[in-house]
């Protein structure tokens, strides 16, 4: 009986802040698609009349906050979306890339904010700066020329040939500091206390993403976005993450 | 009565360091439960070059990483006690403690000490078991000392092969480029480069973008490393689905299709000495690496979005392969700690 009592007492501890405010996690679940598709990497998916397959998609978010009229509450300074790790099946795609966060207060907020791609403090560092355990450190994704991380990498294939073979490849590389962009959702978010308990999805549209000028980009002319002289393709990628990401809750 | 071991008698004060590197460096992690001791690297160093692992006594983890070589073997596909070949050529060390997304070609070992424990056992390299290398160890008139000084065991019975392991995965971490390639001299601002050394490392990574072509190298051969240990299909097959493989790389241990035929990313440091070149060492020169990344490879539907052709000229060729000479470190060719001990 007195352990009994004892766990409870435990059980309801670990919901609560140190203040004896109720808290519980978020689980982030970040969603791929073209226009309500999901995309699983290596399998066909549909692009702008054609298929594409798709090998890498990467972005960094950064200084994600909850807010309320009381102030933004921080959850995470950084972190890397790769999905990669979880679009390789139907089943994963639909999940997506999941980030819990814990310990985040109960209650209703306003408002869901982030950074996509690395803020100009962090951007200001290298990868050797940081522990392996920490997604700057990671040397893939800092490009010297630029002095800047690569905020985001959407690689795959398309079939320029029509062959079937897909021997063709694409490759979206963002970054600098004036690509750096803050989405935010403005919907009202109640977190309840417990684990479990709070799951906000966090939808990518690739058909809105990959838009040039009003119009989808056309892989067969434009297929390349790293350099300098594609600077409007990148800028028009990070400008469109307003349109493309969506709070589907 | 408490029974105590026979190396109980011999004082255990093992000296705590740290791996160096160059100041343009990452600070290098290491297992908590393997933390590096002037002992274990000594004991690592001397079991990485004793013959005394394999099977017959004839050859050691020197055999396919002599130091000369950059710590390769200068072999296609490297040959065991044997001599019969394996079918990947020897990868180099240097910098081997950087990497933590896996070892080998194809990432089967996730740590130096588990892959440490890898060759002694494969019938195409060393060839023996674990159990005959532990009970020759336990009986040399040198190791047993050498063990409790680095790992603390209390009697030769405690040597294991998980020791071995994590003394031969120290050492390895000890090797380490020492700054003294010529571009490392040219960064820290103590030496220059000559015009094509410059003009290739500019097209390497980049840096005249409006100027000269990007060779595109630089996104899988980042600095300061020259590798990110990232896992390509480089277009050197031409199989368009994975049954056509002759190799399937990472994903013969993945068991994923999508990762048949990648393979990890070596680094370009001291690139003049590891020929011949690829996971098959089927290309002899470092020109005709630069000819296969040019022409962007097989056209495959397995090859990775980021090889594709590269418009270089003849002169921009030779000038990228002169700047992969300015990788070559003589520091850690002559570098007595890295050597033989038996010598």
């Amino acid at each position: 009986m007195i352990i009994a009592l004892l766990m409870l007492v435990l059980g309801a501890a670990s919901c609560t802040r140190e203040d004896d405010t109720p808290v519980g996690d978020i689980r982030l679940a970040f969603t791929l698609h073209y226009d309500g598709a999901p995309i699983v990497f290596n399998q066909n998916c549909d692009y702008n009349g054609e298929f594409i397959r798709m090998t890498t998609f990467t972005y960094f978010i950064s200084n994600i906050k909850l807010w309320s009229g009381s102030g933004a509450v921080n959850l995470k300074d950084i972190e890397m979306i790769d999905f990669s790790k979880s679009n390789v099946s139907d089943q994963g795609a639909l999940e997506g890339f999941v980030l819990t966060i814990p310990g985040v207060r109960a209650g209703t907020y306003d408002a869901l904010e982030f950074g996509v791609g690395v803020p100009k403090d962090m951007n200001a560092t290298i990868p050797a700066d940081y522990p392996s355990n920490n997604p700057l450190s990671d040397n893939g994704y800092y490009w010297a020329p630029w002095n800047s991380y690569f905020f985001s990498k959407m690689e795959g294939k398309f079939d320029a040939l029509s062959t079937g073979t897909f021997e063709s490849g694409f490759m979206f590389h963002t970054g600098l500091d004036e690509n750096y962009k803050v989405v935010r959702f403005n919907n009202p978010i109640v977190i309840n206390a417990g684990n479990g308990a709070n799951v906000l999805h966090v939808s990518l549209d690739l058909s809105k993403l990959f838009v040039l000028n009003g119009k989808p980009i056309n892989l067969h002319e434009i297929n390349k976005a790293h350099w300098p002289m594609n600077k409007d393709v990148i800028i028009a990628i990070t400008n469109n993450y307003t349109a493309a990401f969506k709070l589907d809750n | 009565m408490i029974n105590r071991g026979d190396l109980e008698h011999i004082s255990y004060d093992p000296h705590a360091t740290e791996y160096k590197r160059p100041p343009f460096y990452p600070k290098m992690e290491y297992p908590a439960d393997n933390p590096p001791t002037l002992e274990g690297i000594a004991l690592g160093r001397r079991l990485f070059y004793d013959p005394i692992l394999s099977g017959d006594s004839t050859m050691g983890c020197f055999s396919c990483h002599r130091q000369e070589l950059a710590f390769t073997d200068g072999g296609a596909t490297s040959v065991g006690i044997d001599g019969i070949n394996g079918r990947r050529s020897s990868m180099t060390l240097v910098d081997i403690g950087f990497n933590y997304k896996g070892m080998f070609w194809d990432g089967r070992a996730a740590t130096l000490e588990e892959q440490a424990l890898g060759p002694v056992t494969d019938p195409v390299e060393l060839h023996t078991t674990w159990p005959e290398v532990e009970m020759k160890l336990r009986r040399h008139n040198a190791y047993p000392q050498l063990f409790r000084k680095a790992f603390g065991i209390r009697d030769r019975k405690e040597i294991t092969k998980e020791l071995v392991a994590k003394a031969i995965a120290q050492f390895e971490r000890t090797i380490v480029s020492s700054g003294q390639a010529k571009f490392d001299k040219f960064r820290l601002n103590q030496d220059f480069l000559d015009y094509d050394e410059a003009i290739g490392l500019d097209m390497f990574f980049d840096r005249q973008p409006f100027v000269l072509p990007d060779a595109q190298c630089g996104h899988c051969h980042n600095d300061p490393i020259f590798t990110t240990n990232d896992y390509f299909n480089n277009g050197i097959s031409p199989a368009n689905s994975a049954n056509q493989f002759v190799d399937g790389g990472k994903g013969e241990v993945t068991k994923d299709t999508n990762d048949i035929g990648l393979f990890r990313t070596p680094t370009l440091r001291n690139i003049m000495l590891t020929a011949p070149y690829m996971h098959d060492g089927h290309m002899k020169t470092i020109e005709e690496v630069v000819d296969h990344y040019v022409s962007g490879g097989h056209p495959s539907g397995k090859r990775d979005p980021l090889i594709t052709q590269i418009n270089l000229s003849q002169e921009q060729k030779m000038q990228i392969v002169a700047f992969l000479k300015t990788l070559t470190d003589p520091g850690i060719l002559s570098d007595t700690t890295l050597s033989n001990p038996f010598k």
